[in-house]
């Protein structure tokens, strides 16, 4: 079995933020996701040092767009998954997913 | 210069300017142009974030420091190493400060932070207990194994060769620092709080020494492709 970099909570979240983005994934978009689907917005560095350590380890690729006005003529760095952090998000869910099953949390009902 | 240039070049010394600049378009892009008080706010915990693992690791290397000099001063004068054994001491106590920083800093994973304690805790043990050869023939053939190891792959040596080198630049400016200072006192009018101001400050020096000698190495040998991509247009393909 391959090993993956297994990813912590937090990054999980980013990871999969990033990959609902698609090709509009930084830095703005990052956290607007994570908030419309969590509730919670993350603190801009707590983000930009999960980012910098998934770049560290390989899960994710960062490239630079184009200069905008409405960012003072700043540019925009996009942030795509790559294929070991696909593998290492899948291996990471799955794992939870192993672990619910057959849990009986609401009464009779199965998860 | 203007709130958000302030702010750009400050992050831009605790990262590389591009991720400076996307990270301060990114705030101006969430309403900081507006909001002053929350573009600040955004900036002081970026900062805090960037500098937060360095700051706890220079803590655990002064931590790590103190807790030597304490046990040396009392239990191992009875067992003081010959004079020969200096430049050993010496190399040890850049190492000894370097492992706690650097496993802080780059967590257990990196093989910078394993190679150091790899080293570090045989070298410690044997030569605490230079006068047991039970202890330091072990110790002796379990480091050089791991520098043998470590020279046999193209990745490994290029970690050794990073660790030597920080060892080599934290020595040197420890020294440096001890030079510099004895140096200063010799000039300045004497005074006893000056000295004890010098003599106070000298561990946090060695401690920065070190530490800056191994964030040195670890980005020019371990990290030469953490740059970021080339520009490409908003509406470009994904990467990767």
């Amino acid at each position: 079995m391959a090993r993956y970099s297994s990813p912590g909570e937090f990054e999980q979240i980013v990871l999969l933020a990033i990959l609902r983005l698609g090709d509009n994934a930084y830095g703005v978009t990052i956290r607007a996701e994570i908030a419309a689907c969590t509730g919670r917005a993350p603190a801009p560095g707590a983000l930009y040092t999960t980012l910098d350590r998934m770049e560290e380890k390989g899960l994710v690729q960062s490239c630079l767009g184009d200069p905008t006005p409405r960012r003072g003529g700043r540019a925009k760095r996009y942030i795509v998954v790559t294929r070991k952090g696909r593998l290492a998000v899948v291996a990471a869910q799955r794992s939870y997913q192993n672990l619910l099953r057959g849990l009986r949390l609401f009464g009779g009902a199965h998860v | 210069m203007s709130n958000k240039a302030w702010a750009e070049w400050f992050i831009a010394r605790l990262a590389d300017r591009d991720r400076a600049a996307s990270i301060i378009g990114d705030l101006l892009e969430s309403g900081g142009e507006q909001n002053l008080v929350w573009f600040w706010w955004s900036v002081l915990g970026v900062v805090l974030s960037l500098v937060s693992r360095n700051l706890v690791g220079f803590a655990a290397a002064f931590l790590c420091a103190w807790l030597s000099s304490v046990w040396l001063r009392t239990d191992y004068p009875a067992h003081l190493p010959p004079w020969s054994w200096t430049p050993v001491f010496s190399v040890l106590s850049v190492l000894c400060l370097a492992a706690p920083y650097v496993l802080v800093r780059y967590g257990l994973r990196d093989k910078f932070t394993q190679l150091a304690l790899a080293l570090c805790v045989p070298a410690a043990v044997g030569v605490f207990y230079w006068w047991v050869p039970l202890v330091v023939l072990p110790c002796v053939l379990l480091v050089l194994s791991v520098v043998v190891f470590s020279s046999v792959f193209i990745a490994g040596r290029k970690v050794l060769l990073a660790l030597v080198g920080a060892l080599a630049f934290g020595y040197a400016g420890i020294r440096c620092a001890f030079y510099l200072a004895e140096r200063y006192l010799e000039l300045a009018s004497p005074s006893v709080t000056r000295t004890v101001v010098v003599q106070r400050s000298l561990p946090f020096l060695c401690v920065a020494m070190a530490a800056a000698a191994c964030e040195l190495m670890h980005h020019f040998l371990l990290q030469p492709n953490r740059h970021l991509n080339e520009p490409r247009g908003d509406s470009g393909t994904a990467v990767g």
